[in-house]
């Protein structure tokens, strides 16, 4: 087994994560070297730590709901004889076409400046990979196994509930892995519509015309969404 | 006319040939039904316009004003709406069912445009009148019933509504240029914005196409010489694969810093439009994304072709290039063809963000909207967008079914 050796290797780079967030702020002639032209380059209009709590707060919520509407809407698509199939894979491509920062901009005027459409947006799309993934798993479920669970007399409830879900769970949990981490993504995009997140930095960065903060926060941004990609990684093994 | 029905038949008797027991009622019949019974249902539930006495204040709910030509329409769209119900209980009629939600849709919008102008009608200059949200529901029901339609005809295609959209598409332009879309506010935009609209447009094309170029230059070499070396195809789907976790943003963020850098060191390179603003990000970025679906597809078209097919080949004594030439490109076209879809409408999505790091585009008229919590400036930014990537979508989808072999044709 690899997987004991995996996870201390795991968490010590969570640790360097959390420990260059420490330091940026404290890093002030690094910053100052690589950008001279700017001003201001220190980001010090709110803690990192603070920040990346928002931004697991979004993502890491978002994904808690979608989670459970997802697998719902999955299990329901794959029973009967999949009439409500058609209109999922239909509502897959439409939303294939609205890029989230699309959708995001669409909720603003209904729901107004703050983490509100980004929440809507990253429910929306966080729901299609688990969907995807239950879909998948149940799918792949062989039907010999479902005749034997149901020949012993098993409800379907309990069919559903010990044999179909348990064997599709490591596809669920890798639709589970795509939705994470497509989530800490659009949460950075919500900072543009007000959304408090490690995204902040890179907007008013942009805005400012400040290339330290910009590169600050598409730093910590990029660096999070890879580390939430090899936990859950490890996890789904 | 003949042909085409003759076309359908012989298509369904294939489908009651194949092992699938023949269904009267395709499995498609009842989201379909249940969409467009919505879509007939939510104008006359939430309201099919709302009116502003100005650009400024927040606009409220009018009832159409049902006389002459919006009474016309809107029967016209109900007709439609139940038609696509009724349609769609048979699988041969599927893809009338799909086309008829598109004229369903062209006739909701005229109904809204002529109710538009008869509410407008001696109100002030500055009133402004707006699809309403049942409106826009409605519209958003449709796609979703054509796209349970186009599930339902071929595995090729997906859930993407072409019929659908080759319809709506024509018919809603149509509509524009005859005026009769004119009293609505998003128009009004459109018209006071014209030219910056078609600029934006353009540069999003140009963009979206720019990353494509970029991607498939870096994915085609790459793919086709990692077809006989595993380590080189680990490493480049590996580097396609970590880069889709990147957050668009960050990495458009990121790459301004070494490319304003670059141009610092060397000016000449700011000739090139290569800077930390401006086109090279946005174009490098999009294109980083592009790399997965491009070289993924490429690797599965490449070895689409069966082993024994490439031993005759090679017994012929055909070198590797007229193999890949004649046997691996043509056989695989279909699956590359796949991976260029994909790319392409992720493209035309990214390409949004692109306004973020002062390339222009669509996304400019987004971000503006955004700034200014103008709804229709969003709409004008949103819209174009999700019409150019349903339309990259559906012809990439019609040439993939076109270059399908014809065994595996619907």
């Amino acid at each position: 087994m690899r997987l004991p050796r995996r996870v201390p290797w795991l968490l010590l780079q969570c640790a360097a994560f959390l420990l260059a967030l420490w330091a940026a702020p404290r890093l002030g002639p690094l910053w100052g070297a690589l950008f001279p032209d700017v001003q201001r380059p220190v980001w010090d209009q709110r803690g990192w730590f603070s920040l990346l709590g928002a931004h697991l707060l979004l993502s890491v919520g978002a994904v808690a709901v979608a989670g459970v509407l997802g697998l719902g809407a999955g299990i329901l698509a794959t029973r009967g004889k999949g009439r409500l199939r058609p209109p999922l894979d239909a509502l897959f491509a439409v939303a294939q076409s609205v890029p989230p920062i699309a959708a995001i901009a669409l909720a603003l005027p209904m729901l107004g400046f703050g983490a509100a459409p980004t929440m809507l947006a990253l429910v929306l799309y966080a729901c299609l990979p688990v969907m995807r993934g239950t879909v998948a798993g149940l799918d792949g479920v062989p039907s010999a196994v479902l005749d034997a669970a149901r020949g012993t007399g098993m409800s379907a409830a309990r069919v559903l509930w010990q044999v179909e879900l348990p064997l599709a769970a490591p596809v669920i949990l890798s639709g589970l892995r795509v939705a994470v981490v497509l989530s800490i993504a659009t949460a950075a995009v919500g900072a543009m519509a007000g959304a408090e997140c490690l995204g902040t930095p890179i907007v008013v960065g942009l805005a400012n015309n400040n290339g330290a903060y910009v590169l600050q926060g598409g730093l910590f941004t990029a660096w999070l969404a890879l580390l939430a990609d090899r936990a859950l990684a490890l996890a789904v093994r | 006319m003949a042909q085409a029905h003759s076309q359908q038949r012989s298509w369904a008797q294939n489908r009651a040939l194949g092992a699938l027991a023949p269904s009267p009622v395709p499995r498609e019949a009842t989201a379909a039904a249940l969409l467009a019974a919505l879509a007939a249902a939510l104008p006359f539930m939430l309201g099919w316009l709302s009116l502003a006495a100005n650009r400024l204040v927040s606009p409220k709910p009018v009832g159409l004003p049902l006389q002459g030509t919006t009474g016309v329409g809107a029967a016209c769209f109900v007709l439609g709406c139940l038609g696509v119900a009724l349609l769609a209980r048979r699988r041969a009629l599927l893809p009338w069912a799909e086309a008829m939600a598109a004229l369903a849709l062209v006739a909701l919008l005229a109904t809204v445009g002529l109710g538009a102008g008869a509410v407008l009608e001696g109100a002030s200059s500055l009133a402004r009148a707006a699809p309403a949200a049942g409106v826009w529901l409605s519209a958003l029901a449709l796609l979703l019933a054509a796209g349970c339609c186009a599930a339902g005809r071929d595995e090729t295609s997906g859930a993407t509504p072409t019929r659908f959209l080759a319809i709506a598409v024509p018919g809603i332009a149509v509509l524009v240029l005859m005026g009769v879309l004119d009293p609505l506010s998003l128009l009004r935009e459109a018209a006071a914005r014209g030219p910056e609209l078609r600029m934006a447009i353009l540069r999003h094309l140009a963009i979206s196409a720019g990353a494509l170029a970029l991607a498939a230059a870096v994915a085609v070499p790459l793919s086709i010489t990692a077809l006989r070396r595993p380590r080189l195809e680990g490493a480049l789907m590996g580097m396609a694969n970590g880069l889709q976790v990147v957050p668009s943003i960050a990495l458009f963020g990121l790459l301004m810093a070494p490319l304003a850098a670059l141009a610092t060191l060397w000016p000449a390179l700011r000739g090139w439009g290569i800077g930390g603003i401006g086109a090279a990000p946005a174009i490098i970025g999009i294109a980083a994304y592009l790399l997965l679906p491009l070289a993924a597809g490429m690797l599965a078209g490449l070895r689409q072709a069966p082993p024994d097919v490439l031993d005759a080949a090679r017994g012929q004594g055909m070198g590797e290039g007229a193999i890949l030439r004649h046997i691996r490109i043509p056989l695989g076209a279909g699956a590359m063809l796949g991976g260029l879809r994909t790319a392409a409408v992720q493209a035309v999505g990214l390409a949004t963000l692109a306004a973020l790091v002062g390339a222009g585009g669509l996304g400019t008229l987004v971000f503006q909207g955004i700034g200014q919590l103008a709804a229709d400036l969003i709409l004008l930014g949103v819209l174009p967008v999700v019409g150019l990537s349903l339309c990259v979508d559906a012809a990439l989808a019609a040439a993939q079914r076109a270059l399908a072999p014809a065994g595996q044709r619907g």
